[in-house]
């Protein structure tokens, strides 16, 4: 019977490329810290090339983190259009004043005992020249910031199709329409403009998905929104860029965008309720741990009485893709050594040691392995 | 003077004056000379410079490689919110006041500063600043980032005292710092010698002029700002708390509106070293003088409009960012004027490439890139990607360690011989320089692209994406290179102050005063000045055949430098009132729930005690005209007067403290009640020190003439006690008044 779990893993790994991110993300922290005392996983000078090698493809386009001059959307796009014109631009004044100091360097270069040159004490044409070019290519790139600021950021009209809050150091997804609750994973479908508010429990956090929208900070009761947008499938990497706290580093997350069908199905999928208890014998002790532990203080598992808000909705936890804000592949062995100790997978995370037992956590790995 | 100059060549030159080999140390603690004072500033800041550098190394080795766990995440947090703050509160700034108050006198032919005991006072405090903020290595450091962004800051997140020692050092630092900005103001107003009109002041002088104004105006902002969060912290309330009604954009704002000014503060001192170093080592004068002193003057002015720039990603709205956007547009312009000044100062001249020069070229360069990237970052739209990334740690890198650190060496390397009677090494200085500019542009070139690529900034560690990991290590090479740089320079420092070949008066052939004087300059300074007529006094004395044109008229004028100095200090205080007032009003417009103005407040009983702080502005005018009349028993009966008039004030203001107490308005009930606690109260603290001043003045003045033919304090006394009662003409205005009207 544990089989059914780790074929329902097995399906899930499967859908992204092998050898992908996975395989050194997995290597999370504590795996270097019992294996170097200096911190240094491997051969530092090595270690510092792995990301140029092929096979370690992420899951991002183009198997990168994903840059803001790679957008799929009108909105990034925008500013990786503005960004293009305006490095071009500084690239120019900058080439001016390099070539200014490099001739004077090779044209005007003092040697010894030579006499003082002339002693030039400035030119008002030249200065005032020099003045009012600046203004022009200011007053252009403002024209252009403005243009692109309104492709970037279109007001707010309707209520939102997302709502995304920050917590240290997850995110919490909510889908109003649909009802759905999830965390750290934004599906979306391909090719359409997704309004998403954005609050927070604690802290200022920030919204940040290179590719597909501008950042915005998460501000206490301020009602903040952006406008997202995929126009190719794929998945997106996201993170928090204000500085939050501990894991600050830690609270990424992932957007995947699939086609309209895909997405359909998804989202059927995650409007199912848990079951009201397991088939398999240590799937429902599992689940008779998750309700007599405080696991259900701050957990919610829809169709349980699991109502706890603190901590991430696990009601389709075996359906994502990572565990702790894309710190580890989402694998039954990463969810073991989580809830065997979740501080040395992610030091400073909310959630502490529970000091299970080892077939305890099995049950539980077995319990949550079973929320598809 | 035989006998100085015969002693001085029997012992060979060094900072140590003759004789005072025996007891320096006594020397160096209870000095006033602004030269020491200097050095003293820049041995601080060398000493904060290797620990801000090496929190900055173990930054770049955890760094180094993905998922790294050299340190863990609080660790790394807590050395990153201490780097910043040391290089900048710790290492820049002292750094730049060092040099300010070692070459400002020098510079305009004064003795020495025109406040040398307050001067003394300010590097004291910036020692016991720094030493505060170290402190917390024994009380858990601070972790919320050199900007302690609130509700992070506040100790709901951050519970270890660190971020209270955080906000004690960062206040003691503002209070030097403002005492340094009134201090040469006053020097550069009133202790110029004659010749040394502001027309003729070299850059480097009149840019710290014109900076100090930025220093006197921004600090009191960051003052009021961290006064509001260590109540928040330590007396429960709750100003940028947003569920209690509080606000944490305030916060960004209060702190920028100081925060962008202080980029400032940083760069224009940059900016002067470089126009003084250009020139020499070009063999021209400036190009534009008055374009270069112009434009720091608009970069001054700028810099208080545009530091919501910081806050593109808060949610401010299409209005404010499209206007902060162009306002910090508008600053390129100035700064761009000057980068084509220095560069056209090159431009015919005979470039000599010592040590100082090249490190002012690599400013020049890297300044640009910095400027640069600071112009996409004005931009709304792209500051909307990039900020927060790498890319901007990038940026401000550029500005901060490619601008002004780069100056800072510049000026170190030029002035070294003055300051200790020695060269220091060129070959030293040139391997350096060359690991200086290869490491810096190591580290933070390729960091543009890293947050291109989505790499935020502050994060302990990152996943392994496809080249991260290298480029991340190419950086922390870099950083290896620049220490191996800074070994250098203490190393080049130490072979030079040990066996050095000696400097004599002017290495450079350069052509300001400094120059002038012997190195090191004695303790007065000058034995005798050259005549200035023009803007390099000592080109014309080496060049009688073509001296400079005379630049407008000899006289100067020689301002009260105590009345100078009252008046930067008003508005200093204006400043950090203006905040409070502001904050007031804010957290009042739309009253919060539980007491407010109009419920709790008697205006009837406080109007009756404001007529009194009223009248004793008028009682004082009448003590100064009694004085000015030679009456001491008037001036001693108005005197008297003032000080039971504003007795009364604050009494008066005890009672309705009592009052409310005893309502149950306690500091932390709503905002309404910490607004009001914190602006009058502050407003009662100022008529204390009024009060404590006016007594002594009367102790004083009771046993005789205390003037001994200098000009009267009870003037500048005067001035402030009257700023104050002015100032209760708006906080009455604002808590009072209009709270019942609206």
């Amino acid at each position: 019977m544990p089989q059914q779990a780790q074929c329902h893993f097995g399906r899930r790994s499967s859908a992204a490329p092998r050898g992908n991110h996975y395989r050194t993300l997995a290597e999370s922290p504590w795996v270097f810290r019992e294996t170097s005392p200096f911190g240094f996983g491997e051969n530092p000078i090595a270690a510092a090339f792995v990301g140029a090698r092929s096979e370690f493809i992420v899951p991002g386009v183009n198997g990168a983190s994903g840059s803001i001059f790679h957008p799929q959307s009108a909105e990034a796009h925008a500013i990786a259009h503005l960004f293009t014109i305006t490095l071009i631009i500084c690239a120019v004044i900058f080439a001016v004043v390099l070539g200014l100091v490099v001739y004077s360097l090779v044209r005007f270069r003092g040697r010894e005992g030579e006499a003082d040159p002339e002693q030039i004490a400035g030119n008002k044409k030249v200065e005032i020249v020099w003045t009012i070019i600046p203004m022009i290519i200011v007053g252009v790139l403002f024209a252009l910031t403005v243009q692109a600021m309104q492709v970037s950021d279109p007001p707010l009209e309707t209520k939102p199709d997302l709502v995304v809050i920050g917590h240290q150091w997850w995110w919490e997804i909510r889908y109003p329409n649909t009802g759905i609750v999830t965390a750290n994973e934004i599906h979306i479908p391909v090719g359409k403009q997704l309004s998403i508010r954005l609050d927070t429990a604690d802290v200022l956090h920030e919204f940040w998905v290179p590719q597909l929208t501008r950042k915005m900070t998460t501000v206490p009761l301020l009602g903040n929104h952006v406008w997202m947008e995929a126009r190719k499938s794929g998945v997106y990497e996201g993170v928090c860029s204000e500085f939050c706290g501990t894991q600050h580093a830690w609270m990424r997350f992932q957007v995947v965008a699939e086609p309209q069908e895909q997405y359909d199905a998804w989202v059927r999928n995650q409007q199912r309720k848990a079951p009201e208890t397991a088939t398999v014998a240590a799937a429902r002790r599992g689940w008779r741990l998750f309700n007599d532990m405080t696991c259900v203080n701050c957990h919610a598992i829809q169709g349980t009485p699991a109502r706890g808000t603190a901590g991430p909705d696990l009601t389709h936890l075996a359906s994502r893709r990572t565990l702790g804000s894309v710190i580890v592949p989402n694998t039954p062995e990463n969810l073991r050594r989580w809830l065997a100790d979740p501080q040395q997978v992610k030091p400073g995370v909310k959630m502490p040691n529970f000091k299970l037992t080892d077939e305890q956590v099995s049950d539980l790995v077995e319990y949550l392995g079973s929320l598809k | 003077m035989n006998a100085s100059t015969s002693a001085s060549t029997a012992v060979p030159p060094g900072i140590l004056t003759v004789g005072e080999h025996a007891h320096w140390r006594l020397a160096w603690l209870s000095t006033v000379d602004h030269k020491r004072i200097g050095v003293l500033y820049l041995l601080i800041a060398l000493g904060f410079f290797v620990v801000g550098g090496l929190e900055a190394l173990f930054i770049r080795l955890q760094l180094a490689v993905p998922n790294n766990t050299l340190v863990g995440p609080d660790t790394f947090n807590a050395l990153f919110t201490m780097h910043g703050t040391t290089m900048i509160f710790l290492v820049a700034m002292p750094a730049l006041f060092g040099l300010a108050n070692y070459f400002v006198p020098l510079m305009i032919g004064a003795r020495d500063m025109a406040f040398p005991r307050l001067n003394a006072l300010s590097v004291w405090l910036l020692l016991f600043g720094g030493l505060l903020l170290h402190f917390t290595v024994f009380t858990g450091p601070p972790q919320a980032g050199w900007f302690a962004y609130a509700p992070l800051s506040e100790t709901a997140y951050n519970s270890s005292q660190g971020v209270d020692y955080w906000i004690m050092a960062l206040l003691v630092l503002g209070i030097g710092s403002v005492a340094t900005g009134v201090n040469l103001i006053a020097t550069v107003l009133s202790m110029r010698a004659p010749g040394m009109t502001m027309k003729r002041l070299p850059l480097f002088v009149w840019i710290n002029f014109v900076n100090s104004f930025i220093v006197i105006f921004a600090l009191p902002v960051l003052n009021a700002g961290l006064v509001m969060l260590l109540m928040d912290r330590q007396l429960g309330t709750h100003f940028f708390v947003a569920r209690e009604g509080g606000s944490p954009v305030l916060w960004q704002h209060i702190f920028w509106a100081f925060g962008h000014p202080e980029v400032y503060i940083l760069a224009l001192p940059a900016f002067g070293i470089i126009s003084e170093v250009v020139p020499v080592f070009s063999r021209k004068p400036i190009f534009g003088y008055e374009f270069v002193a112009a434009s720091s003057v608009a970069i001054a002015l700028l810099s208080f409009g545009v530091w919501a720039h910081h806050m593109f990603t808060v949610g401010m709205g299409r209005a404010a960012d499209t206007f902060f956007a162009i306002a910090s547009m508008l600053i390129a312009i100035p700064t761009g004027v000057k980068v084509l000044n220095w560069s056209a100062t090159m431009v015919k001249g005979r470039l000599r490439l010592s040590v100082p020069m090249l490190y002012a070229i690599a400013f020049v360069i890297q300044f640009t890139l910095g400027g640069l990237s600071g112009v996409t970052h004005a931009e709304a739209a792209l500051d909307w990607q990039t900020k927060n990334s790498y890319y901007l740690v990038a940026h401000f890198h550029y500005v901060a360690v490619g601008g002004v650190v780069f100056a800072i060496l510049a000026g170190i390397h030029y002035w070294f011989p003055k300051i200790s009677g020695r060269m220091l090494s060129e070959r030293i200085g040139r391997w350096g320089f060359w690991f200086m500019v290869l490491g810096f542009n190591g580290t933070f070139a390729i960091q543009h692209i890293l947050g291109f690529m989505g790499m935020p900034r502050r994060i302990y560690t990152y996943p392994d994406f496809a080249n991260w990991g290298w480029m991340n290590f190419v950086s922390t090479v870099g950083a290896c290179l620049m220490g191996v740089s800074a070994l250098l320079l203490v190393l080049n420092i130490v072979r030079s102050l040990l066996r050095g070949q000696p400097a004599g008066d002017n290495p450079w052939e350069a052509w300001t005063l400094e120059w002038a004087t012997s190195s090191p300059p004695p303790v007065h300074n000058f034995e005798a000045l050259p005549p200035i007529h023009s803007r390099r006094p000592l080109w014309d004395l080496a060049n009688p055949q073509r001296p400079d044109p005379v630049v407008g008229g000899d006289a100067i004028a020689s301002p009260d430098r105590l009345r100078i100095s009252m008046w930067s200090l008003i508005g200093s205080e204006a400043a950090f009132f203006g905040t409070l007032i502001l904050v007031f009003a804010y957290f009042n417009i739309s009253p919060p729930a539980g007491p407010n103005a109009k419920s709790s407040l008697d205006l009837t009983k406080t109007a009756l005690f404001s007529v009194c702080l009223f009248a004793s502005s008028f009682t004082l005018w009448r003590a100064e005209v009694a004085e000015y009349r030679r009456s001491q028993s008037g001036m001693l009966g108005w005197l008297v007067l003032t000080l039971a008039l504003g007795g009364v004030f604050i009494v008066g203001q005890g009672m309705e403290y009592w009052g409310l107490l005893h309502g149950g308005v306690g500091v932390n009930v709503n905002l309404f009640a910490s607004s009001f606690y914190l602006l009058t109260g502050f407003h009662g603290f100022h008529v204390i020190c009024g009060l404590i001043a006016l007594l002594l003045v009367l102790g004083v003045a009771a046993r005789g003439d205390f003037r001994q033919g200098k000009p009267s304090p009870l003037k500048s006394i005067g001035l402030y006690w009257h700023f104050v009662d002015i100032v209760w003409v708006f906080v009455l205005a604002t808590v009072y008044v209009l709270p019942r009207v609206l």
